[in-house]
């Protein structure tokens, strides 16, 4: 009996142990962080509206929307205002800088801040408002929703909602930046009116590329380098993707005061506006006779007039013929009609008096004509000339390898 | 007397153990705070919210909008007066007609504004599009010329006709009937050919009354509803003789052109005489194609709605009048 009351004890005293163990209150579950989620995500949207109002001058982009798919850079300027409400001014667009929209601070996959009503911030995701037909339904291919990524000291790092791999970086703004903007239209008709040919020697290795200012994008033209966007500064152009030189990145560049080119601040790379020094879409003709090309070219001129007469009986080739002109090519008159090949004219980079001619593309009846071709041949060969413009109607561009080949050119 | 004891101590411990006091309910983690209303958010609330219970979103939300379109909101500006154009035009109409409550019944949940065109990458746009009858997408608000009827009367039918689908997904319409009017003439490809004219000219000719009304019998009667009342009466009238007019033209120029060069002038007479004869059946179904469809909508209205379409068409175009400037 007494065997029995002390196991009763024992056994009594085990499940008033469980009991006591069990109503420990220790069902929270460990937190990682202090706050709980709700706390967390409320506290990182009121820091972002905080930071964002916090300047005083506001906020800078140069937001480059589509550098993989032909479009350049884009500057804006951002002050947050209120809780609610922001300006904007752009190099960009029609900004207007009295108007203000509204924004807001939501929680999209991650803290994102969306501008919510019309600025000009949204005349780059307008469709039906391209910079050439390859964007019809898409505009400039840009974003308003901006996914907080990261401050990085004073700026704040985003990605864009629309396309996530783009990382826009919101730079504190100056007083300056606003008054600024308007200088970016120096820099922008410097380069409209360049012609678009831009240039650059890295390392020996010397690229051209065409500048589209609807697209503000530079397409290289002999596949010696990657494309590249230019959003414009007050006082140059940054680019991306940047150009890496001797192991050097470069993307901000100075324009030159004689407005020739921009070059890093380090000095020691440069991107080269390439003038031609004369303007060859003008009518220009010359003659296949003495004092007009070199001896070297008539002797060309004879082989093919005379295979070509043989062939085309009817369409006999004339000596004078056209090179430059609004189709910018040589085109010979043959009979009633003509044959035409296209000529690229250029400047060439680091001597502002030199033409630079390459072989264009074949255009009218050249496909009939193959005997033709080592004229055009011999032109691009010789290229660069020295060009001497003796009258507004008359030209000698001499070779600048060969002094004695030279070509005049009329204008009658 | 030792147990009772340990009995006492252990028993203790769990009333000990088990007293947890839960920390009160604070107040909530998250913002439930009222947001500041704007005088835009006061006039919507004021005239589609709280009396039709139509939530207007004219802030961007990509939840509400297809993202693969490169789409933005409208200017805040432009949100009253094209929601007062679309309330004048739209809901006061209805209501005028078919009694005050008729739109509070029957309305989509909500209003998605959008700024400017839909526009596709093969260079059309989309004007507007409703998804299950409960919100409606209204595209170029900030494009609307309130001078010019023909801009205010572009945007408001999309409405119209959208408004059309969500009456019909309340009260069928007599479908089966409907669409053995031109039953085979019904097309995905109603967008082919590109040319516009072209495109209206064989839709038409076929008795649609326009070349989107193609594409199956619900669109052909939204088109319907939507030309009946972005039109008076006259303009309707005259949309119908158009179509006649053109049948016959283009009856007219193809006999022409088939004769060649070197028609006389007699060659030609006749040859006008002609197509003018044949094409006058053609173009006489054709209209009459759309008349049919025209009925069955106003039985529509006036059975299942208790509404005269004619008389809604009249009230709209006089409330048209009160939006212009």
């Amino acid at each position: 009996m007494k065997l029995i009351k002390s196991y009763i004890s024992i056994i009594s005293i085990i499940i008033f142990s469980l009991l006591i163990v069990g109503c420990e209150d220790n069902n929270d579950p460990e937190l990682l962080f202090d706050d709980t989620p709700a706390v967390r995500i409320q506290k990182d949207i009121d820091e972002l509206r905080n930071t964002l109002k916090s300047s005083p001058d506001g906020w800078k982009i140069n937001y480059f929307t589509g550098v993989d798919r032909g479009l350049g850079g884009f500057t804006f300027l951002f002050n947050f205002l209120n809780n609610k409400e922001v300006i904007m001014d752009s190099d960009f667009g029609n900004p207007d800088i009295n108007r203000r929209s509204l924004y807001d601070i939501t929680l999209g996959s991650t803290v994102k801040l969306t501008f919510t009503t019309r600025n000009v911030l949204h005349e780059l995701s307008d469709g039906a408002n391209f910079p050439n037909n390859d964007f019809i339904g898409q505009g400039y291919r840009g974003d308003f929703e901006f996914l907080l990524v990261s401050y990085e000291g004073d700026d704040i790092i985003f990605k864009s909602n629309r396309n996530r791999s783009n990382i826009i970086r919101f730079t504190r703004a100056t007083a300056d930046d606003w008054t600024n903007l308007d200088t970016h239209q120096t820099i922008m008709d410097v380069l409209a009116n360049s012609g678009g040919s831009l240039g650059y020697d890295n390392a020996g290795n010397v690229s051209k590329f065409n500048f589209d200012s609807a697209t503000r994008y530079a397409t290289n033209t002999d596949g010696t380098a990657p494309d590249f966007g230019i959003a414009y500064t007050p006082t140059g152009i940054i680019i991306s993707p940047a150009v890496e030189v001797n192991g050097i990145e470069y993307s901000e560049f100075t324009m030159s005061a004689d407005e020739t080119k921009f070059t890093s601040s380090d000095g020691l790379f440069s991107i080269e506006i390439i003038k031609a020094p004369i303007d060859m879409s003008q009518a220009w003709l010359t003659a296949a006779r003495p004092g007009f090309v070199p001896q070297a070219f008539i002797d060309l001129f004879t082989a093919a007039k005379t295979t070509h007469d043989a062939t085309f009986a009817a369409f006999p080739l004339s000596d004078i013929f056209d090179v430059g002109g609004s189709t910018l090519s040589i085109t010979f008159g043959i009979g009633g009609t003509i044959a035409r090949h296209g000529l690229n004219f250029s400047g060439v980079i680091g001597d502002p008096t030199l033409l630079d001619v390459s072989v264009g593309a074949p255009g009218t009846n050249w496909q009939f004509v193959p005997w033709f071709d080592p004229m055009v041949n011999y032109i691009a060969d010789n290229a660069p000339y020295q060009v001497n413009q003796t009258s507004p109607t008359r030209v000698e561009l001499t070779s600048e390898a060969d002094p004695t080949i030279t070509f005049v050119l009329l204008i009658l | 007397m030792k147990n009772i004891y340990i009995y006492l101590i252990s028993a203790l411990s769990i009333f000990t153990s088990c007293d947890y006091q839960e920390d009160p309910i604070t107040d909530s983690n998250l913002d439930t705070t009222t947001p500041e209303l704007s005088t835009t958010d006061v006039w919507l609330r004021d005239n589609y919210a709280i009396p039709y219970n139509i939530d207007v979103t004219y802030q961007w939300d990509e939840g509400r909008v297809d993202l693969n379109r490169f789409l933005f909101p409208p200017f805040l500006d432009n949100v009253v007066p094209a929601m007062n154009a679309v309330k004048t035009i739209w809901i006061d109409s209805y209501n005028q007609v078919g009694g005050v409550d008729f739109v509070r019944k029957v309305a989509p949940r909500e209003l998605v504004l959008v700024g400017g065109f839909n526009l596709n990458e093969d260079g059309t746009r989309t004007l507007g599009f409703a998804e299950g009858g409960k919100n409606i997408v209204l595209f170029e608000v900030d494009l609307i010329d309130f001078s010019n009827r023909a801009s205010v009367i572009e945007f408001v039918k999309t409405v119209q006709h959208e408004y059309t689908h969500i009456l019909n997904q309340t009260i069928r319409f007599d479908e089966e009937a409907f669409q053995q009017i031109t039953p085979a003439d019904y097309t995905a490809q109603w967008f082919n050919p590109a040319d516009t004219q072209e495109r209206f000219d064989i839709a038409n000719s076929l008795g649609f009354i326009t070349d989107y009304a193609r594409l199956n019998h619900t669109e052909d009667f939204a088109e319907m509803v939507e030309t009946l009342l972005s039109n008076t009466a006259t303009e309707y009238a005259a949309i119908l003789d158009n179509i006649k007019t053109r049948i016959i033209q283009n009856a007219v120029s193809q006999a022409i052109t088939n004769l060649g060069p070197g028609a006389t002038a007699e060659d030609i007479a006749i040859a006008t005489n002609a197509a003018t004869v044949t094409a006058q059946p053609e173009a006489d179904r054709a209209v009459n194609l759309i008349r049919q469809k025209e009925a069955i909508v106003a039985d529509y209205y006036a059975r299942q709605l208790n509404i005269d379409i004619y008389e809604l068409q009249k009230v709209v175009a006089e409330n048209v009048d009160k939006v212009i400037n």
